[in-house]
């Protein structure tokens, strides 16, 4: 089947000619190839659609998208499968296309229940909103709708409602065409058509989430989210996936200060717009019962709860005792950069102690730095993809999507070892010296590899070839080749040939990292022998010493010395670590849960989980993203880096780095991988890219890439209301035709009672805490708030906490660390 | 779940030989399934799946087809399967009493088997015998202007043993006027 459906040309990259169209009076110039609805989006002219998803081969299975095109023999064309001419004179609003549009909406409705009171997607759902707004009113059809068993489960997470269904078939080629395994399919035909898995079996794909979020109506709903939310309840919040290094961006849906659930937020140089189960549905241990909320003590061999200053206290005067060198650190890679730079400064500039290390810091750090010039992105231009001893399909699920996106396109993919992606690869040798030796054997002239069309594997009656010197001539089809390896098994002589073979950037060596923040930690010098940004300790000294007043420039003991039996430290600050097999005398350990070290510990302090929080991260591929606070720290939880500040106060020295947004902006001055950079680079845009050495190595400063704006797509109409804000303007807009949008962040007066009686919490950035006073505006020219439309946010349900008012003006980055409390 | 061995190792290799003689192999898929079908009676969902693996492609992608071609029974079906015409033809030339009476006389609805495991009732599109309408046809073989009478005496000679009833590429001659 894969290869029976139309697959949308890819352009190469080449020079393409230009068109230019008419689409409701207006020009428009666009690339040749580019369909007719993604030119009217270019316009800002809406066609609704269905079927049609940027990131999937057009259908036209539903004709919502009919438009009524000048001088054709068949004038009513679906502008998703209808490519742009010279000259085409297309319009969307005319009498005909109106007409057009109408009836199939009505068509669609004929068996779509009405049942959107009870619905999950209601408020977000296409099929309601294109309705109201392209909908004839009414219908013709009297006859019985067809039944089906309401809500079916076929897989952990997916929920099926065959009677909602409207045949798009995003979610049949979702499983086609961009997993590319076994999913879902149409069964039946015509009026008896419907979704389903292979008969009998769940639908079991780590990527079946990504199936509810691009179902345009509510057939297929997610297990976690069903009956928790209304969409215009929630409040969206850009952030960042820290289930692992790929740094896929999603949108944090918040609703009464608890994670509804996560969604992807489309970025096409990370993730593509797809998001795996693991990091979609791993948002429950966010509010989980056993998280810590109170700092604790250890007090006669118990650990007690103790208030912030009591603890911190404690955990000063036991680090204090120790001489500098018997004083460690270890991070576990969910630490920000932020928190990891305050880490580093804590250790090398105020105890004077060059024990720290991350988890993973060294590994693949002996020797000669590698040049890391792959992106995540230059797997969709490469020509061969060779996944060396790694699995992306379970440890990086995203890349995994990446690299089959690569395989669609022209690359073949080449396996050394048994992975997930075996299964799909043109090649399997048994190992990178045979490969390398094949290459290196080549007759210098051949530089063509086999040509396509021929079955892939994946594909009836392709197969997997062992062909030894047919893998090595693929890879001299061109220089655009991606090796993906893991840091966890170091791959002698990659380097070697990727030199060999010429790879730039942004092709080359792509390392998959454990841990979602593996690669920002070693770069903000959680590392036992190096400085921050990979510089040698002995020259970085004077920086670091000019600026932190004193910088520890020795060489300390690393991760494997200071976790293992033997370790030689007498006092270590654990955060989000747990392994540690020798307890010190003294342990102050940070972290989410009470993991078995924290049991142990003499100091344990909460701290605040990634959506509780401003802070960045950086992943496999060296881009810097930010994760922006959606929630409240849980209890009294604060985040790492607020933690290591006032450890820092009580060991005596007061920061002047006292906000996330000061963190960063010394990252910025000192770190030379982080060349100026600042919170504002993300202003516009929840995540930058700085770059990986371009050409070079890890270790050699970046290109000072700071200020260069980030292109992204406009968000589709599929995904809402721009992330920063709030869902008012969809909500306006259902409720109120087409009336021009609220101005987001404020309170349409017009669904002002509609809105308060759902006791909702007026969008406010940064989330207002639990019963702070909040303040309702009425539209642009509001005079001002009076005691009329003055409202508690209320947290926790229907309860109203008295709490005095909080003014939340500052932005979340340039929240100051707040005077602790006592209880 | 492992895949229930069903088809016999003779049927899978005719099903390779099939796929070597198309440029693409997975054009021989629907004929497969036709062998599957004269070989079981039905295409069973292991079955679907098996060949799905010889195939290498998804196993829905198999149900897909199965479930869109109703020439394919995805249930057990009788001895008998008499597929009556509903097409326009036939339906102005009276098929809804020859499924009236059908239903009646095998006491069974459409799309279901009679009891015995002997004779099963299905509807089908235009069968291109619109001179003999109202038509059906008996498993692959075609029996045309099915009045009652002519019903009765189908069921009862198929009943009674005829196997081979109706004769297979001989169409019905209406009587010559004399």
């Amino acid at each position: 089947m894969l290869q029976s459906r139309p697959r949308r040309q890819e352009n190469g990259g080449g020079l393409m000619s230009d068109v230019t169209l008419t689409i409701d009076g207006q020009p428009v110039t666009v690339a040749k190839g580019t369909l007719i609805v993604e030119a009217a989006r270019k316009l800002g002219i809406e066609i609704p659609v269905y079927c049609y998803h940027p990131k999937l081969a057009p259908v036209g299975a539903c004709r919502v998208c009919v438009v009524d095109v000048e001088n054709q023999r068949r004038p009513i064309m679906p502008a998703c499968a209808t490519e742009v001419m010279e000259g085409m004179v297309v319009h969307t609003r005319n009498a005909a296309a109106t007409r057009a549009r109408e009836g199939v909406i009505e068509l669609l409705l004929i068996n779509h229940p009405l049942d959107c009171p009870v619905c999950d997607r209601a408020g977000e759902c296409d099929l309601q909103d294109f309705t109201l707004r392209y909908g004839h009113g009414q219908s013709r059809f009297t006859e019985t709708k067809r039944h089906f068993e309401k809500s079916k489960q076929i897989g952990k997470e997916v929920i099926l409602d065959r009677e909602r269904c409207i045949m798009c078939m995003r979610c049949v080629r979702f499983c086609d065409e961009v997993a590319m395994e076994e999913g879902l399919t149409i069964i039946e035909r015509g009026t008896k058509s419907e979704i389903g898995p292979f008969p009998g079996r769940s639908f079991d794909s780590q990527f079946s989430g990504n199936t509810v979020e691009i179902c345009p109506v509510g057939a297929l709903t997610s297990r976690s989210y069903r009956f928790k939310s209304r969409p215009w309840e929630l409040q969206n919040y850009a952030s960042v996936c820290n289930g692992c290094a790929t740094g896929c961006n999603l949108t944090v849906d918040v609703r009464y200060y608890e994670v509804a659930r996560f969604r992807s937020r489309c970025n096409d140089a990370i993730d593509d717009g797809w998001l795996c189960d693991r990091g979609r549905y791993g948002y429950k241990f966010i509010s989980s019962p056993e998280r810590l909320k109170k700092p604790l003590v250890r007090k006669d061999g118990q650990l007690v709860e103790a208030t912030w200053a009591e603890a911190l206290e404690v955990a000063a005067a036991g680090l204090k005792k120790f001489p500098a060198d018997k004083v460690g650190a270890v991070a576990g890679p969910r630490l920000s950069n932020e928190g990891g730079w305050l880490l580093t400064r804590l250790m090398r500039g105020l105890l004077g102690s060059p024990n720290l290390d991350h988890r993973r810091g060294l590994a693949f750090r002996e020797g000669e730095p590698l040049k890391l010039t792959a992106k995540i992105e230059g797997l969709d231009t490469a020509t061969a993809i060779v996944v060396v001893g790694c699995d992306p399909t379970r440890t990086n699920p995203g890349i995994d999507l990446r690299i089959k996106k690569g395989l669609r396109r022209q690359a073949e993919l080449i396996c050394i070892g048994e992975n997930g992606l075996s299964g799909y690869a043109d090649y399997r040798v048994g190992s990178l010296a045979e490969l390398s030796e094949a290459y290196a054997n080549l007759p210098e002239e051949e530089k063509k590899g086999l040509n396509y069309p021929r079955p892939r594997p994946w594909e009836a009656g392709g197969s997997t070839s062992t062909d030894l010197e047919k893998a090595a001539k693929v890879l001299k089809k061109s220089n655009r080749v991606v090796f993906v390896f893991s840091e966890d098994h170091p791959v002698e002589g990659l380097e070697a040939l990727a030199e060999q073979i010429g790879v730039e950037a942004p092709h080359g060596l792509l390392m998959l990292v454990a841990g979602a923040n593996s690669v920002g930690l070693r770069e903000m010098g959680v590392l036992p022998v190096f400085a921050p940004g990979w510089q040698k300790l002995a020259e970085a000294k004077e920086a670091y010493s000019t600026a932190w007043g004193a910088f520890a420039s020795g060489e300390g003991a690393d991760y494997a010395a200071m976790t293992g039996s033997s370790n030689p430290l007498q006092a270590m600050v654990l955060v989000a670590e747990d392994k540690l097999e020798k307890k010190p005398e003294f342990l102050v350990v940070l972290d989410l849960f009470s993991s078995a070290i924290a049991k142990q510990a003499d100091v344990v302090l909460p701290a605040s989980s990634f959506v509780e929080q401003v802070m960045t991260m950086t992943n496999l591929d060296g881009t810097v993203q930010l994760c922006r606070q959606a929630l409240p720290p849980l209890g009294e939880s604060l985040p790492d880096w607020q933690i290591l500040y006032r450890l820092a106060e009580k060991l005596g020295q007061k920061w002047d780095t006292d906000t996330a947004a000061k963190i960063f902006a010394q990252i910025g001055s000192l770190n030379p991988l982080y060349p100026a950079a600042s919170y504002n680079d993300f202003q516009t845009e929840a995540a930058v890219h700085w770059s990986y050495p371009q050409q070079g190595k890890i270790g050699t400063p970046r290109a000072d890439l700071s200020g260069i704006p980030v292109h992204r797509p406009d968000a589709a109409p599929w995904m809402g209301a721009p992330d920063t804000g709030s869902k008012v303007e969809r909500v306006s807009r259902l409720l109120a035709g087409d009336q021009p949008p609220a101005v987001p962040g404020q309170l349409d007066p017009r669904q002002m009672a509609t809105r308060l009686s759902l006791v909702l919490p007026v969008v406010q950035d940064p989330p207002p805490v639990p019963g702070s006073r909040i303040t309702a505006s009425a539209g642009p020219q509001a005079p001002g708030p009076s005691p009329a439309n003055r409202y508690h946010a209320i947290g926790g349900g229907a309860r109203e906490l008295p709490l005095p008012a909080v003014q939340i003006k500052q932005t979340e980055a340039e929240q100051p660390v707040q005077e602790v409390t006592e209880a | 779940m492992p895949t229930q061995e069903l088809l016999s190792p003779k049927l899978q290799e005719r099903i390779k030989e099939l796929m070597a003689s198309y440029p693409k192999p997975q054009s021989a898929i629907l004929m497969a399934l036709h062998l599957i079908q004269e070989e079981l009676g039905w295409v069973p969902e292991p079955a679907q799946a098996q060949v799905a693996e010889l195939f290498g492609m998804p196993p829905q992608d198999v149900t897909t087809l199965v479930s869109f071609y109703y020439m394919y029974h995805r249930k057990p079906v009788g001895r008998y399967v008499l597929k009556v015409c509903k097409s326009i033809s036939c339906y102005l030339c009276g098929s809804q009493n020859v499924i009236d009476h059908l239903e009646k006389k095998l006491d069974i609805k459409m799309g279901e088997t009679t009891a015995d495991g002997q004779f099963s009732l299905v509807g089908s599109e235009c069968l291109a015998a619109c001179t003999g309408a109202p038509c059906l046809q008996v498993n692959d073989r075609f029996y045309e202007n099915c009045s009652q009478e002519r019903l009765d005496e189908l069921l009862s000679r198929l009943r009674g043993g005829d196997s081979h009833f109706p004769p297979a590429n001989v169409s019905w001659q209406p009587p010559k006027e004399s």
